[in-house]
C-alpha cells in the first residue's frame, strides 16, 4: 500500500465561515493530495474537498474535532478516485473539525481479505472498526508476502474489535468456527474457555478437508494469550475415551509436556519445556514421516514422532476430551509445514497484535 | 464453581440450539450430570433462549481428576 502525503483543512459549522489552513511545511510524506476549503458548510455537515492526486486509486480521509487527530469522527474514510470530496454528516454545530486526505496508489483491500468483509456483510456480522480494517488487510498482505498464505487451510483472527461473529470467520475457507457454551469474547484479545464446558469448533477437519495439511507436511498454530490451565489447549478429540494413544492432533500447556501430537498417536520422546508461557505463538511442524519441530514463537526444537495418519474429527480448541482449559486464544491456522516462513509469521502477526 | 444443569425436558428443548456462530451443547461433568457454564447468560446469541438458560438449575461443578501428564 503507498500511501501519499496527507494536509488538512479546518472547518468550522454553523457560521459559515471555513477556514482552509495549509500546513504543507510540517507534511512528512511528499506530493500529498491538498485538502482545500470545505464547501456546503451546514448545521451538521459540509464537504470535504482535496486536489487530486495523479495515480491515486483511493483517498483516504479523517476528520477530528482535534488538529493533531487523537480521536476521529471519521477515521480511514474510503473515497475511491477520480472523486475528489466527501459529504461529512452526523456533526455538532458550532464545532470546529479538521480534516485530511491521504492518497493511495494501490487498491486498498487485498481480494482475499475484501472477501472476509464480504462474507461477513452477507452474514450481517459487525464489521472491525475500519483502522482495525487496515490492520487485517495488511496481515494477510504480510501474510502474502511471506508464503504463509497459500500454505495454510485454515485461519482466524481471534482477537478483533469486530463482533465475536467476525471473530470466528475462517480467513482461508470463508465460513465459521463454532463458539460452543460461550467462550468469552474480550475485544482485540480473543476467546477465553471457562475449564468447565466451553470451547471453540473449528469446524476443519483435516482428514476430509485438508489441502495443505497432509500426513508427513502439517502445521497447527495456536497463539496463547494467558491464563492457560493445565488442560489441553487444542485437540482433534471431543471423545473422552480417545484423548490418549490413539492417533491425535494435541497441544497442552505444561512445563513438562510430552503431548504434543500431529498427526501421531505416539508421545514426543523428549518433554519439552514449551507450553507455559503466554503472549507467544506456538506451532507444531510435521517436515517428514518422521522429523517434527515445536516452535515457541520463533524459538524452535526439533525431534522425531513417526506419522500414523489424520486424525479423521473437526480439530476443537480449549478442549482436549473431558478437559477444559482457561485460556485465552487470539489466533488458531492449521496448514502444511512452515518451517522456513514461521519467523515471517510470527513477525507478522506479532506486528498485528501489536498494532490494535 | 456454579454450573447450569438441565433436567431431560430442558436438556432436550436447548441442547443443539444454534444462532451466529454461538452453539449450546451440554457436556458432562465429573459427576455425569448434564452441565454447561453461566457464561451462557450473557452470550448475546442466546437472547432468544435466555430465560430458559435462565430457569436452569445452579449446581456446583464437579471437576475430573487431573489431566494425566504424559
Amino acid at each position: 500500500m503507498k500511501l501519499g502525503a496527507l494536509d488538512i483543512s479546518t472547518v468550522k459549522l454553523g457560521t459559515n465561515q471555513v477556514q482552509a489552513v495549509y500546513q504543507g511545511g510540517n507534511l512528512v510524506w511528499q506530493n500529498a493530495p491538498v485538502a482545500t476549503a470545505a464547501t456546503g458548510v451546514g448545521q451538521t455537515s459540509f464537504t470535504a474537498n482535496w486536489n487530486a492526486y495523479t495515480g491515486a486509486v483511493v483517498y483516504l480521509l479523517d476528520v477530528s474535532v482535534s488538529s493533531d487527530f487523537s480521536t476521529f469522527v471519521y477515521e480511514n474514510q474510503q473515497v475511491n478516485a477520480p472523486t475528489t470530496s466527501y459529504v461529512v454528516i452526523g456533526l455538532n454545530p458550532n464545532t470546529t473539525y479538521y480534516y485530511r486526505v491521504r492518497a493511495s496508489t494501490e487498491a486498498l483491500t487485498d481480494a482475499d481479505y475484501q472477501a472476509v468483509l464480504d462474507y461477513a456483510t452477507t452474514q450481517g456480522y459487525t464489521l472491525p472498526s475500519a483502522s482495525q480494517q487496515l490492520l487485517q488487510n495488511q496481515l494477510v498482505v504480510d501474510l502474502k508476502d511471506g508464503g504463509i498464505w497459500s500454505k495454510l487451510d485454515t485461519f482466524a483472527v481471534f482477537a478483533t474489535d469486530g463482533d465475536s461473529d467476525f471473530a470466528l470467520i475462517d480467513w482461508k475457507r470463508l465460513t465459521d468456527y463454532t463458539a460452543i457454551n460461550s467462550p468469552t469474547f474480550t475485544a482485540d484479545e480473543g476467546f477465553t474457555g471457562n475449564g468447565t464446558s466451553s470451547y471453540i469448533s473449528t469446524n476443519f477437519n483435516a482428514s476430509t478437508s485438508g489441502v495443505n495439511y497432509t500426513l508427513d507436511d502439517a502445521s497447527r498454530y495456536f497463539y496463547l494469550r494467558g491464563n492457560s490451565n493445565s488442560n489441553t489447549l487444542e485437540s482433534s478429540s471431543e471423545d473422552a475415551t480417545s484423548n490418549q494413544n490413539s492417533v491425535q492432533n494435541t497441544m497442552r500447556a505444561v512445563s513438562t509436556t510430552r503431548n504434543c501430537r500431529i498427526n501421531s498417536g505416539l508421545l514426543l520422546a523428549v518433554a519439552y519445556n514449551y507450553m507455559t508461557t503466554s503472549l507467544e505463538m506456538k506451532s507444531l511442524h510435521r517436515t517428514s514421516s518422521t522429523d517434527i519441530t515445536a516452535f515457541r514463537n520463533t524459538d524452535g526444537t526439533s525431534n522425531t514422532m513417526t506419522s500414523q495418519g489424520i486424525p479423521n474429527a473437526n480439530q476443537i480448541i480449549l478442549r482436549g476430551g473431558v478437559f477444559y482449559n482457561t485460556a485465552q486464544v487470539s489466533m488458531y491456522a492449521m496448514g502444511a509445514s512452515l518451517i522456513a516462513e514461521n519467523t515471517d509469521f510470527v513477525n507478522a502477526f506479532d506486528t498485528y497484535l501489536t498494532s490494535i | 464453581m456454579i454450573v447450569l444443569h438441565p433436567n431431560t425436558e430442558q436438556y432436550n428443548a436447548l441442547n443443539g440450539y444454534r444462532y451466529k456462530s454461538s452453539e449450546l451443547l451440554f457436556v458432562k461433568d465429573g459427576s455425569d450430570r448434564w452441565i454447561v457454564g453461566t457464561q451462557v447468560l450473557n452470550d448475546p446469541n442466546f437472547a432468544e433462549i435466555h430465560d430458559a438458560l435462565n430457569k436452569l438449575e445452579r449446581i456446583e461443578y464437579t471437576p475430573f481428576p487431573p489431566e494425566p501428564e504424559e
